[in-house]
């Protein structure tokens, strides 16, 4: 079971000390890999509701500091060596995917193959609508830009002819140094994530604890996997949860392979006793 | 007279290894800033290169161009006090609201050490691979460095433009930089010069004829005055070849910083590189 932390670039972490003790320590307690959150813009008094909480708001409210997702990842590549660098998640259908492509392929070379794509198709619609984008699109962008950063990290030239963008051939160098390219991760705990993930995921991260819920979305998921020809054991399936060894011992039942979790604190002392923790008494013995 | 080194981030420069070394050694020795250079894609055929006589890219069509701002931030993290710049990212193709939290992501990593210099473009097929008129190209660089400013020193953010509309919206964090992050003007048509006197914080025409530079110059001097602004207040860099009398000859039409480009890639002959570019020529003017 690997074991990954959560929110690494937002709040506190937008600071580089705090930014730079979480990786480097994270790293040395054995944490796998480091995530990050993103929202371009919060639209002030916006109705959407928030899908991880009752509340239906975003955790710290709308004045939270969310950085950008990657340009803190790529900082983190400079000082750490092993732990791998991920996006939980990018929402990518706000995105061009020939950005996106150049971005990751960039982070990952400088990192050594260490990225990857945690993905989401959005929820809040007057994000996409300060963006001039149609939120109604977002499945159909979503889908098309997954299969566009494949054929950008792959073919020379690439060429991607969709309804949503329409290129090539063009030339996109450097590629990623992970060959087949950056691992695209689907996140999400709705069905419409599930089947994608199914169709056309590297992985899958419902960033849920719930066992019944898993395990629903992952039947969900396997059918969908099925359907296409593709083996759904070669999915990788992630999960927010709790790290104790009974909860992580319930989760890998289900077939997941790793638990991602928030930092156990928001400033260094706290982060230092915290990961010191996690290392000893959780990873050190899985 | 300041220096930086420009294409940081292209061809060998796009290993971690070399830029890194290249990031470290050119703060030790002194050197002000390093500047990253853009293109998203290079689409097949595509227009002939303004910059050679030939048209063709430098490095050719697969040159690994990586993007201009994922290694600044790489940078920031094994850098104390080097100027972290672009020149340039593409304006008009990028969003402002996106670009807006990138550029501010840097400059908090980097304590304040962000310059944005940006450029409107010329290769019509990458306008048409990211499905952005070309045409619109000025009108919407003018209004994305309006956008990005207000992104920077607003909360919430309101603005109305016939390319960009966004109303209320919370972009956080903002850049460490008050006021926000310098925008240099790159380029070098009279189009860039009066845009540079209109809106820029700096002019980066990437010519060395001190003759043209003088030209445009004034150009951009008339449109700061034309637009109530003090010209002198916009700072000066061109490109120049790594020579005493070059670099003195454009520093008597008022620029303050000269790039190069970086003295070969071969990673034990660098750090003599750039020392010689600094203390036989830089540190004799």
């Amino acid at each position: 079971m690997k074991i990954g932390l959560m929110f690494v670039n937002s709040g506190p972490f937008s600071q580089p000390e705090l930014l730079a003790h979480l990786a480097v320590t994270a790293e040395k307690a054995g944490v796998e890999s480091l995530w990050t959150v993103e929202h371009v813009v919060i639209p002030q008094g916006y109705q959407s509701p928030y899908p991880y909480s009752k509340s239906g708001k975003i955790p710290g409210g709308e004045d939270v500091a969310i950085p950008d997702p990657l340009l803190p990842l790529s900082f983190v590549a400079a000082i750490t060596s092993k732990v791998k660098l991920a996006t939980g998640v990018m929402i990518l259908p706000q995105r061009h995917p020939i950005y996106v492509a150049k971005e990751l392929a960039t982070l990952d070379l400088l990192s050594h193959g260490r990225t990857i794509l945690g993905i989401g198709s959005g929820w809040l619609k007057e994000e996409f609508d300060a963006l001039g984008l149609d939120f109604h699109q977002r499945g159909a962008r979503t889908d098309e830009a997954m299969q566009a950063l494949r054929a950008l990290w792959n073919d020379n030239p690439s060429n991607f002819h969709g309804k949503q963008f329409n290129f090539g051939p063009v030339l996109s160098f450097p590629k990623p140094a992970q060959k087949g390219g950056v691992p695209i991760h689907v996140g999400g705990h709705s069905p419409a994530a599930a089947r994608r993930a199914g169709r056309l995921g590297d992985g899958f991260f419902p960033a849920i604890g719930e066992i019944p819920k898993l395990n629903e979305l992952f039947g969900l998921m396997r059918e969908e996997a099925a359907k296409h020809g593709r083996k759904a054991d070669a999915i990788e399936l992630s999960c927010m949860g709790k790290a104790s060894l009974d909860t992580i011992k319930k989760f890998q039942d289900i077939g997941i392979s790793r638990i991602v979790v928030p930092p156990p604190g928001f400033d260094k002392d706290n982060l230092s006793r915290g990961l010191d923790q996690l290392g000893n008494d959780i990873i050190a013995k899985l | 007279m300041k220096a930086g080194i420009i294409f940081a981030n292209s061809g060998p420069f796009s290993r971690p290894e070399l830029f890194g070394q290249l990031a470290r050694e050119a703060e030790e020795i002194g050197f002000d800033s390093i500047w990253t250079v853009e293109h998203v894609v290079i689409p097949k055929p595509h227009m002939p290169y303004p910059g050679s006589k030939d048209g063709q890219m430098p490095g050719g069509d697969e040159v690994p161009i990586p993007d201009p701002l994922i290694p600044l931030a790489y940078a920031a993290a094994i850098t104390s006090k080097i100027k972290l710049a672009t020149g340039i990212v593409i304006l008009p193709q990028r969003h402002p609201l996106y670009l807006a939290k990138q550029l501010a992501t840097i400059d908090l990593l980097s304590h304040g050490r962000m310059l944005l210099g940006i450029g409107s473009g010329w290769m019509k097929e990458e306008f048409e691979a990211v499905d952005v008129d070309f045409h619109a190209r000025g009108a919407r660089t003018d209004e994305s460095i309006q956008a990005l400013r207000a992104l920077w020193t607003e909360n919430p953010t309101t603005f109305h433009g016939k390319h960009f509309h966004f109303h209320d919206v919370k972009s956080l964090p903002k850049p460490a930089q008050a006021g926000g992050i310098p925008i240099h003007v790159g380029g070098h048509s009279p189009a860039a010069a009066r845009r540079a006197g209109r809106f820029g914080d700096g002019f980066f025409p990437t010519i060395v004829n001190p003759e043209k530079l003088k030209e445009v110059f004034g150009l951009m001097r008339d449109a700061a005055k034309e637009a109530g602004r003090n010209p002198d207040a916009i700072e000066l860099t061109a490109m120049a070849p790594a020579k005493i009398d070059a670099i003195k000859a454009v520093q008597d039409i008022g620029v303050t910083r000269v790039v190069f480009g970086p003295p070969g890639s071969d990673p034990a002959k660098l750090r003599a590189g750039l020392e010689r570019i600094a203390n036989d020529v830089i540190a004799k003017i």
